[in-house]
């Protein structure tokens, strides 16, 4: 792939396919985690460094494993396992090695096993047919999709401290309504094509 | 277990929930649904419910009974419904419910996966401890989706296909690992295996009253079939993602709205 | 102790303090007097919709305006909250929620759309001043539901009855907005252009009349000419450094901002005050952001009309925005961002 092709594969990554809004991976982390801000960043990084990680590993464990031995439907329970055992190994090294990362991004690495954004973005990488680097791009680039969806979704959430709805819409329920019309606005960047 | 004590000091340091929103709240919830004079027939387990439950391993897993069959199934079905109460696996529940029959077959799958799945936390709980456990009940987990997506993949290729990767995603459904360490750690196979049904049909449901709303607005069809004629004219935005997020907040809020007269009432 | 208070307010000296709530000194304006000086200034682009598309333009317009007061009134009356349609802000919604639509939309068309301006982008979160993001524009957005009925040309219903009851058929010229988004300059002049009828919404149609509005409402002072200005020099400087189709710059650059949305996002969606920033620095990156993001959206996006999601997106983005340059009065200019940054050493120092 071109440098071209790439850059417009992250364009489309970060907003056209935005991993929550346009494929609503990784929803239960986005309503949990931005209640405030601060809390949704690390949330967001965490999710986007395991997402890199995991697409950078999963392409030889694809390639030079799976293929080879015919397995390849066997790929969710190795897939799953590499990144719950990956989720742990950063989190074990981070508190051993950079006790301030370990502080923002390592307390969320035990919930981003469960994230399907994670998960997701892998399979997807197999579903494409991408190579290394574009599996590397999309993967990167979805993560920081989902970090600014959740950060904008966090200071909406913020705002929405002061509005004043029925009660049976009060907590979550505005919260989704809130996080329906961010979908129905990024809806404006579906069938996107730059190039 | 050290993943839930790692999961209690996240809480307890950003103090906001994250991941599994109110893990304490959903047991108490299970263990204020059995009052003392229900567990009066059950002998060896009443000792344990007075005790408030520290550690797992020590405490016996309490048993399913008669009076719990109930308590469990209006649990998961209604008061901690797993998608609008509790709020878990919201990732499929959104894409998966464009039509009804992916909801119909997104809730099955996810019921069986999540009942072997409790069963096993369930049989887990006192032969193997620490994070060793939790890595056993993933890939007894992910294996276990794997057989779906290959069941599916055989046997209604059409509905595996439209379902595409969100079948391997089950395996990371949020609802799986929650009720696993929530529920079925601390309870027999019996009980275990009785929530897993609850919530599966809880979750089954919400899906399928999601499935009807967006496929009949959104798309004029009903499983397939054109209900409302050539004239009418369907909500497209109700079959993507913004409207999953609407007909789930009407849901929700239609759910907090009853909770609060079912628990006004009974108060 | 009584007896020296009793005295001291006795006094003829004292000052006697209006006996009702502060603040004592007001301006005589209130929101309905805003909101009738919004309405006035879209009159022209009425009535010169009027003119172009026949009666029907003025009853979906009507029937826009009365809807939305409607449902507005009923969410109040249901849920016994006092009633809000005093202050004129529904009759905005329906007037620009209209104009944005063209004038063979069907009426049950603009009934949704009215709906969910109002109840769900609105009142749901409390009525005016609690919504974050601009009812008419997340309504004619949410419209993009009905992809048939909205990708409609230039209507030709004629004056009279003919095209009041039905709503008449597409017709077959492409708007201007298509044509561009392929890259052609439209067949339209641009004297035409900024007079004349193209195909469109109904506020599309008359860039002079929009002008006209515009300038009204700074010369009232009811919005500020910060957003409108740096919005529409964002777009200009764009479509100028990018054109398509290989036309010719200052052609290109003059049609993209006499044709489209452009003029009625930028004076009348944009500087709303509920969902745009109140610093000015976010009010300068909001503009700019609405800009680049409706020359994106016209370039490369499926709709050929992007300033209605450009805009909504940097609705939800306001409130990151004003963060960026907080003011805190008496404190140093970057005072805020130090403070952060200071956070930051620390920790990794210590």
């Amino acid at each position: 792939m071109t440098l071209f092709q790439l850059v417009s594969l992250a364009i489309s990554a970060i907003f056209v396919q935005n991993f929550v809004f346009a494929y609503t991976l990784g929803v239960d982390s986005f309503l949990a985690a931005s209640s405030k801000r601060d809390t949704a960043l690390c949330m967001g990084l965490a999710v986007t460094f395991m997402m890199g990680l995991a697409c950078v590993l999963a392409y030889p464990i694809t390639t030079f494993l799976l293929q080879p031995l015919g397995v390849e439907y066997m790929r969710t329970p190795v897939y799953f396992l590499m990144i719950a055992v990956l989720a742990r190994l950063v989190e074990w090294l981070l508190k051993r090695m950079i006790p301030v990362l370990y502080e923002t991004l390592g307390l969320y690495l035990p919930v981003v096993i469960t994230n399907c954004a994670v998960l997701g973005v892998v399979l997807l990488n197999t579903q494409n047919k991408f190579g290394f680097a574009e599996s590397a791009v999309y993967g990167v680039c979805s993560g920081l999709g989902f970090t600014l969806a959740i950060v904008l979704f966090a200071s909406l959430r913020e705002r929405l401290e002061f509005v004043e709805c029925p009660e049976a819409f009060q907590g979550i329920p505005i919260a989704l309504v809130a996080a329906g019309l961010l979908a129905m606005a990024c809806m404006g960047f579906s069938g996107l094509q730059i190039g | 277990m050290s993943a839930r004590r790692k999961k209690k000091k996240k809480t307890a340091k950003t103090g906001s929930t994250v991941g599994s929103p109110s893990v304490q709240q959903r047991s108490g919830t299970v263990r204020a649904a059995v009052t003392p004079n229900q567990s009066v027939s059950v002998a060896p387990a009443v000792k344990n419910e007075t005790r408030p439950k520290k550690d797992s391993q020590t405490a016996q897993p309490k048993k399913l009974d008669r009076s719990r069959v109930r308590a469990i199934f209006l649990d998961g079905l209604l008061l901690n419904n797993p998608v609008l109460t509790l709020m878990l696996g919201l990732c499929s529940a959104l894409a998966v419910t464009t039509t009804l029959l992916n909801a119909i077959g997104m809730g099955i799958a996810t019921t069986l996966v999540l009942v072997i799945s409790n069963v096993a936390a369930s049989f887990l709980q006192k032969r193997i401890s620490g994070s060793l456990r939790l890595f056993v009940h993933i890939a007894v987990i992910a294996v276990l989706v794997m057989g779906v997506d290959l069941l599916m993949q055989a046997l209604t290729p059409g509905l595996s296909k439209s379902l595409g990767i969100f079948v391997p995603l089950i395996a990371v459904n949020g609802i799986i690992l929650a009720r696993a360490e929530a529920f079925a750690s601390g309870n027999a196979l019996g009980a275990a295996a009785w929530d897993g049904v609850s919530m599966g049909v809880g979750y089954t449901v919400v899906l399928c009253i999601m499935g009807t709303i967006r496929e009949l607005l959104g798309a004029g069809t009903l499983l397939g079939h054109s209900v409302f004629g050539s004239g009418f004219q369907p909500v497209l935005y109700l079959a993507l993602p913004c409207g999953g997020f609407f007909t789930l907040a009407c849901l929700a809020a239609l759910a907090q709205h009853l909770k609060r007269r079912l628990g006004g009432k009974r108060e | 102790m009584n007896q020296e208070i009793t005295s001291t307010a006795n006094k003829s000296e004292q000052p006697v303090l209006p006996a009702r709530h502060f603040p004592h000194i007001s301006a005589p304006m209130k929101t309905r007097h805003i909101m009738l000086d919004v309405v006035i200034s879209l009159i022209p682009s009425v009535a010169v919709a009027v003119y172009f598309y026949g009666l029907r333009a003025l009853t979906v317009t009507l029937m826009s305006v009365l809807l939305c007061v409607v449902f507005e009134f009923l969410y109040r009356f249901w849920l016994k909250k006092p009633s809000s349609i005093g202050d004129l802000s529904a009759v905005v919604t329906g007037l620009l929620l209209a104009l944005c639509l063209p004038a063979a939309a069907p009426y049950w068309m603009v009934a949704v759309g009215d709906f969910f301006a109002i109840i769900v982008v609105k009142q749901l979160f409390g009525g005016l001043g609690k919504n974050f993001m601009n009812p008419a524009l997340a309504a004619r957005a949410f419209l993009y539901s009905f992809p048939a009925l909205t990708a409609v040309g230039s209507a030709s219903g004629g004056w009279f009855w003919k095209g009041i009851w039905s709503s008449v058929g597409t017709a077959s010229s492409e708007t201007p907005m298509a044509l561009m988004q392929s890259g052609k300059l439209p067949s339209q002049s641009l004297s035409q252009m900024l007079f004349g009828q193209h195909g469109g919404s109904m506020g599309e149609t008359c860039a002079a009349a929009l002008l006209l509005g515009g300038l009204y409402l700074i010369f009232r002072g009811i919005i500020n000419l910060r957003i409108p200005s740096c919005y529409i020099a964002t777009v200009a400087v764009l479509t100028f450094l990018f054109p398509l189709g290989g036309n010719d710059r200052l052609l290109w650059m003059t049609y993209e901002l006499l044709g489209g949305s452009l003029l009625l996002g930028a004076f009348f969606m944009a500087t709303d005050y509920v969902t745009s920033p109140v610093t000015r620095g976010g009010q300068v990156l909001y503009a700019i952001g609405c800009g680049g993001l409706t020359v994106l959206l016209r370039y490369f996006g499926a709709y050929p009309e992007g300033v209605y999601f450009a805009i909504i997106l940097m609705n939800t983005a306001v409130w990151l925005l004003d963060q960026i340059r907080p003011r805190r009065f008496g404190a140093p200019r970057f005072d805020a961002w130090k403070k952060r940054l200071s956070v930051f050493r620390k920790e990794k120092g210590g």
